[in-house]
């Protein structure tokens, strides 16, 4: 048996790697998914017990003998409340009440930042949200994944139905056959899945270093053997029925022609050109396998769309909302002060084009209440800058500790505020959001706002700012002021880094997420496209038997491509223009940017679309040509 | 009007090599019906596919009305088949989403020429009752005759025919080898493939084919009265 498989994978090569690489491929895109879901869920519940413990709910209560509350898992004592953890999380909410019923109950609070991350949490539940998005991307890879592996098993099949006969012939009965490919299946199926269980856990580990690395944070690998358990048997389960699809519905066509047996002729529309109306009625017949091709054409037009809007959404977040300081090291001295910044001084102007010192002072501010009548702070420390020029983008740039953004000139950015800088009005606009994960790179800064004379709005004091690029900075200006001066430096360089490997992770990621889901769409569109033009192998004998030429072959397949496109294109708008309401909304509830529009992405697409069906369908009827007229016709189909 | 000078074809067989067509030499004259018999698997589909450039010899010549078609590329092939042979399949292979009348009109619509033989055909078929039907509608018998219709349409020099009544009970094929015949009487250069004798005993010429060699060939005189 074994060696019969094996002998099959020879005469099948290149399909039979092809199905390989199909299930390597779509096992590990669902195992690096869930595996950098559970890498991240485990980081944040760390994040979580550091920040806030690992304790379910906290109540002030006069509850006594707790130990006799057999659901309790742990209890403990912080200062006049009680810190519990239930045996099942899941409860919280009831046991408390029923806790709660039995003794006085006051100031109940529950660990919102831990018990979200169970997605248990009545409040904000940022994880279910993410959570919902990871089933969505996962249920689109599942979609997909079934299409590729069922086209390229049934392309296989196809392949291969020479042999079955034979070995049909020879003896084999069918329920000895079907179990010769189901255990084919099943090698298959379990080899594919291991290399690409390997393959993710490789490129979850590069992955989880490169964003320690970056982000300056410390996620750990986290393995869920049950749950990676329950994904093997899913997956072994699911391809395992894909392969056996086939054969269910070729029990289904005999049915099917009885069916047709009633079918009446109605009378078709007339064609003046023969091509067009040969491609019509062929696609009227063959609906079921344009049927796959034009859904993978869909998924690939939706997906490379909206994927592009992600992408654009990351680069405007990224242009928008993260400022870079413009300087490399903020230094203070706070003894002889004046002192140690004449010396600082002298030294930078004698190496003007090296070094580059700026004077700050730090101000109240007032916001004009008139325009700004939300609870933010009216009063604020304000750090000005000397050099309107230089720290352009800073000037025009304020953040506040309640996580707010100032602009000028950001037309989308809605509500106006003046601020009132002693006597000095700035007019800004404020935008409604931070984007999700830049709170904190945000806040970094205080208000910092750059003008051309510092002496007119306050006296410089304490910190200066300093632009340069000599490397050991901190070193230099240490051994200038020698140890009379207590010298506090901080390195803006290394924050800047920081920034800038967060940047390049960003679009590391959202470029990768672009290229994965191309890449998943365009082979789905190929196994399809593959598949549909291996079944009209017969056909394409019979037209050519009687006088069809390869220059009608090409107009036909141009007809075709255009006419499925075309259609695919109509079902991917309804659904682009879709999902533009919708994200729209939702991306407008997180940032504030101007209206993305999916129109330009969808041509794009469907323009690659079609040149890519056009193309692919060329190369098999290239292939196909190649075949003698009486093979393709006596190549029956399954 | 048909001359094939040593033909051979072969096919790989795993290791083995089968001479399906072992050193042919035919000569068939204009008018001519000829029914090639032979066990099964002796090689006479293999034979006349390649008469029809459905298949490529090995080596040989086959010559039709002074073009060698065996030199011909796979374009001018089609082409020439086109205008000058009507090939019939054992298992009529129409198109399934042509209705009878589409079917039988494709190859004119094809070659984009004007015919006005279509209502002379399909009366002479008798299935001008059918002319909308799709082939699946149709029982073996009508469907063999649209095939015919449609190796007809072009008017054709030669028509070749593979096992036309195989799939067929007595009284349809008996009603098919008539219509053959008709045809034949009007002038029809025909050859086809029967392993059934007392259907072959129609023709004019009885060609018998052995393990891929031409091994008798003889007039049939009773059946040129
Ligand atoms: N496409 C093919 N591949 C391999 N062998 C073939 C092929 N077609 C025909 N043969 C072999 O060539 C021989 C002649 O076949 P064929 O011409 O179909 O015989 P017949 O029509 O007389 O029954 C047979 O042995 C058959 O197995
Ligand atoms: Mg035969």
């Amino acid at each position: 048996m074994l060696k019969l498989i094996i002998r099959n994978f020879y005469e099948n090569k290149k399909t039979s790697i092809v199905f390989l690489l199909s299930i390597i491929f779509s096992s590990m895109l669902i195992f690096l998914i869930t595996l950098l879901f559970s890498a991240v869920h485990k980081y944040l519940l760390n994040e979580a017990i550091k920040n806030t413990g690992d304790y379910h709910v906290k109540i002030k209560t006069d509850l006594k003998n707790y130990e006799n509350f057999s659901v309790i898992k742990n209890i403990k004592w912080q200062d006049d409340k009680v810190l519990i953890t239930y045996d099942n999380i899941y409860d919280v909410y009831k046991l408390t009440d029923k806790l709660c019923k039995k003794a006085k109950c006051a100031e109940i609070e529950y660990n919102d930042a831990y018990l979200s991350l169970y997605g248990i949490s009545k409040n904000e539940n940022l994880l279910n949200t993410l959570k919902y998005l990871i089933i969505i991307v996962l249920a689109i890879i599942l979609i997909c994944m079934v299409f590729i592996i069922y086209n390229v098993y049934k392309i296989l099949l196809i392949n291969k139905y020479k042999q079955i006969g034979l070995l049909q012939s020879i003896g084999m009965t069918l329920k000895e056959l079907r179990f010769m490919l189901l255990f084919e299946a099943i090698i298959f199926s379990l080899l594919g899945i291991v290399v690409g269980f390997i393959i993710s856990l490789l490129a979850i580990l590069v992955l989880i270093t490169f964003i320690n690395n970056s982000f300056k944070i410390d996620i750990s690998f986290a393995l869920n053997i049950k749950f990676l358990f329950y994904a093997f048997v899913f997956l072994f389960l699911l391809i395992l029925i894909i392969c056996f699809i086939p054969f269910f519905k070729a029990k289904k066509i005999s049915n099917l022609k009885l069916l047709n047996m009633n079918y009446t002729y109605k009378k078709n529309k007339s064609f003046k050109n023969i091509i067009i109306f040969l491609s019509y009625l062929n696609y009227k017949r063959s609906k079921s396998h344009y049927k796959s091709v034009i859904i993978s054409l869909v998924i690939f037009i939706v997906l490379s769309s909206s994927f592009n809007m992600f992408l654009k959404y990351g680069e405007e977040v990224i242009n928008n909302y993260v400022s870079m300081p413009s300087y490399d090291a903020e230094i203070t001295v706070l003894e002889n002060t004046d002192e140690a910044y004449k010396l600082l001084d002298s030294f930078a102007s004698k190496n003007s084009s090296k070094y580059k010192i700026y004077e700050t002072c730090k101000t109240k501010i007032n916001i004009n209440r008139e325009n700004y009548v939300d609870k933010g702070p009216n009063n604020l420390n304000l750090y000005i800058i000397e050099g309107n020029n230089y720290f352009i983008n800073e000037a025009n740039t304020v953040i506040t500790k309640d996580n707010r953004i100032y602009k000028e000139n950001k037309s989308y950015f809605k509500k106006e505020i003046s601020l009132k800088v002693n006597n000095k009005t700035l007019s800004l606009k404020e935008s409604k959001n931070i984007p999700f994960g830049f709170e904190n790179i945000l806040t970094k800064d205080n208000l910092l706002i750059g003008i051309n004379n510092i002496n007119d709005i306050c006296t410089p004091n304490l910190t200066l700012f300093m632009k340069s690029d000599e490397v050991n900075l901190e070193k230099k200006l240490k051994s200038l002021l020698k140890e009379d001066f207590d010298l506090y430096y901080i390195n803006a360089k290394e924050g800047k880094k920081i920034i800038n490997n967060i940047i390049l992770s960003v679009k590391v990621f959202l470029y990768s997420i672009l290229v994965l889901t191309f890449l998943i769409g365009v082979s789905t569109i190929i196994s399809s496209a593959y598949l549909s033009m291996m079944y009209r192998k017969k056909e394409f004998g019979l037209l050519k038997s009687i006088g069809l030429t390869t220059k009608d072959f090409k107009d036909m397949i141009t007809v075709e491509s255009l006419y499925i496109t075309g259609k695919a294109s109509l079902y991917s708008l309804l659904l682009v223009l879709g999902i533009n309401v919708i994200t729209n909304s939702v991306i407008n509830e997180v940032i504030d940017l101007e209206h993305f529009s999916l129109i330009k992405p969808f041509l794009c697409t469907s323009l690659i679309s079609l040149i890519m069906i056009r193309i692919i369908m060329r190369m098999c009827y290239k292939r196909i040509e190649k075949t003698s007229i009486i093979n393709l016709i006596y190549n029956d189909n399954i | 009007m048909i001359k094939v000078k040593k033909l051979f074809k072969t096919y790989k067989q795993g290791v083995d090599i089968v001479v399906a067509v072992n050193n042919a030499c035919l000569n068939i004259k204009k008018g001519e019906f000829v029914a090639i018999v032979g066990p099964s698997g002796s090689g006479k589909s293999t034979l006349l596919h390649l008469l029809a450039g459905l298949d490529k010899a090995d080596s040989g010549e086959i010559i039709i009305n002074n073009t060698d078609i065996t030199k011909l590329n796979n374009e001018e092939m089609i082409i020439f088949r086109r205008e000058n042979i009507g090939f019939i399949f054992q298992f009529y292979n129409l198109l399934p989403m042509l209705s009878v009348k589409e079917n039988i009109l494709l190859p004119a619509l094809l070659s984009g020429k004007k015919t006005n033989a279509y209502e002379k055909i399909i009366n002479d078929l008798n299935i001008k009752d059918k002319e909308n039907y799709l082939p699946n509608d149709l029982s073996g018998g009508q469907q063999q005759r649209t095939a015919i219709g449609r190796a007809l349409i072009n008017n054709p020099k030669i028509i070749l025919a593979d096992e036309p009544t195989g799939n067929l009970d007595s009284i349809n094929a008996k009603n098919i080898m008539k219509l053959f015949k008709h045809y034949n009487n009007l002038g029809q250069t025909i050859i086809i493939v029967t392993h059934d004798l007392r259907l072959a005993k129609m023709a004019t010429r009885i060609i018998t084919v052995k393990d891929g060699k031409i091994v008798k060939d003889v007039k049939n005189v009773k059946a040129h009265n």
